[in-house]
């Protein structure tokens, strides 16, 4: 009945919002059919040609009223002609253009490793009123290029050996991927707030192509507000913040992992992160709470499919620096 | 933390069977079971299938991609848009 799709506003190399790419322009089209609201966020029901049959800014979590919405369109939808909701061979031609050359584009590692993540709070104390939402949960991927993924092993993959993942790729991990996200967005971690980040992966079996490993590590970030407000990092000065605002992940990892060495890849990852996390800000969800903790906070990294779903790039995928 | 304990037969046969094992690879590798504490947080960590429900849906995950494909099968688009990716981290 429908083609589902589901997009980002803003990424590296594309803005819906202020684009003119040929996409952009479709999303600004749909978008000022629907009303003056400055969110581009929402649910839209609309033709290939761009326009709008149903949608809202407001639906967006409510599945009643995306149903309703669904319903809309497709009335509206059976009484377009070809030539009313159809694009021209031309715009349809720059589209197929445009896709090519994104899709030309795309970083995602197809002979690395990709990795999905997920955050939730976990139990706390048993402290009446200070249990987390479980229906809180957050999920990003993490990607790593073909011979970033073959660093969390060693070069000669011995039973019994020991092997310390380089910190560039421990400190990805850190920086962008242990990170208080279960509620919301918030800053990922520069550089300088690592203070620790160790990864060591032990060889516990070879068998033909098969290696076996077990991660043990930890990684720690923390920062400190420097006086430098950073809207969706810090909260404004107010009731229940503190004048000295801290953030940070002290996380311990176990897990363990298959690498097949015949084809280059994992066959399987299973990582965890036992963090304890402090600091928040409105974005994330923690002010509405004054939730600042510290507060434990689960993540789980396990290898991720190959849908287009999941092709999806990291959130902060844009500070990984690769060219 | 660094405590493990005796194999777990449901992930061997998991990763068995994830990973086609060969003719001369009639056993599956060695895995561990993880400590009490990993496999406790992966279970309360990671979604429950009525929460990856939605993943079941074929989703293009660009708006670029959706348009193209409507008008290949002359079907409407159904579009959602966030800040952040829905399909990533929202």
């Amino acid at each position: 009945m429908f083609v589902p799709t589901a997009d980002q506003i803003e990424r590296p190399g594309k803005s819906l919002e202020t684009g003119t790419s040929f996409e952009s322009r479709l999303v600004q089209k749909i978008k000022k059919q629907c009303n003056d609201l400055a969110t581009y966020q929402g649910v839209f029901v609309a033709t290939p040609n761009g326009l709008l049959l149903a949608g809202s800014h407001e639906a967006v979590h409510d599945p009643r009223k995306v149903e309703q919405h669904m319903r809309q369109g497709l009335e509206k939808w059976a009484k377009l002609s070809a030539a009313e909701r159809l694009l021209s061979e031309a715009e349809f031609a720059d589209a197929l253009a445009e896709l090519g050359a994104v899709e030309g584009k795309s970083q995602y590692p197809q002979d690395g490793l990709v990795l999905s993540s997920f955050c939730r709070d976990l139990p706390r104390s048993a402290k009446p009123g200070n249990s987390p939402s479980r229906n809180a949960y957050n999920q990003d991927y993490a990607w790593f290029r073909k011979a970033e993924a073959r660093a969390f092993l060693p070069v000669q993959p011995i039973q019994g050996t020991t092997h310390q993942v380089p910190r560039d790729v421990v400190e990805r991990l850190a920086r962008f991927h242990f990170v208080d996200l279960v509620r919301g967005h918030t800053a990922s971690y520069p550089q300088q707030a690592v203070e620790r980040a160790e990864l060591s992966s032990e060889v516990i079996e070879v068998k033909g192509n098969l290696v076996s490993l077990r991660f043990q590590g930890r990684t720690r970030t923390s920062e400190v507000h420097d006086g430098v407000h950073i809207e969706g990092k810090w909260n404004a000065p107010g009731p229940g913040i503190s004048e000295i605002q801290e953030r940070g992940v002290d996380a311990r990892l176990e897990g363990q992992a298959v690498y097949d060495l015949k084809t280059e890849k994992f066959v399987f990852f299973d990582l965890i992160a036992l963090s304890s996390r402090w600091g928040g800000n409105a974005y994330n969800g923690r002010l509405n709470e004054l939730d600042f903790g510290p507060a434990p906070m689960g993540i789980v990294l396990e290898l991720a499919g190959n849908s287009a779903a999941e092709q999806v790039p990291p959130l902060y995928f844009r500070y990984y620096g690769w060219k | 933390m660094n405590e493990f304990v005796s194999g777990n037969i449901a992930t061997v046969l998991l990763l068995a069977a994830s990973i086609g094992l060969g003719a001369d690879q009639d056993q599956p590798p060695q895995t561990l079971q993880l400590s009490a504490e990993h496999a406790k947080c992966r279970e309360l960590v990671l979604p429950n299938p009525s929460e990856q429900s939605y993943r079941k849906i074929p989703w293009r995950a660009s708006v670029l991609h959706g348009i193209v494909d409507a008008q290949k099968s002359d079907k409407p688009v159904m579009i959602v848009l966030m800040n952040g990716h829905p399909l990533g981290c929202t």
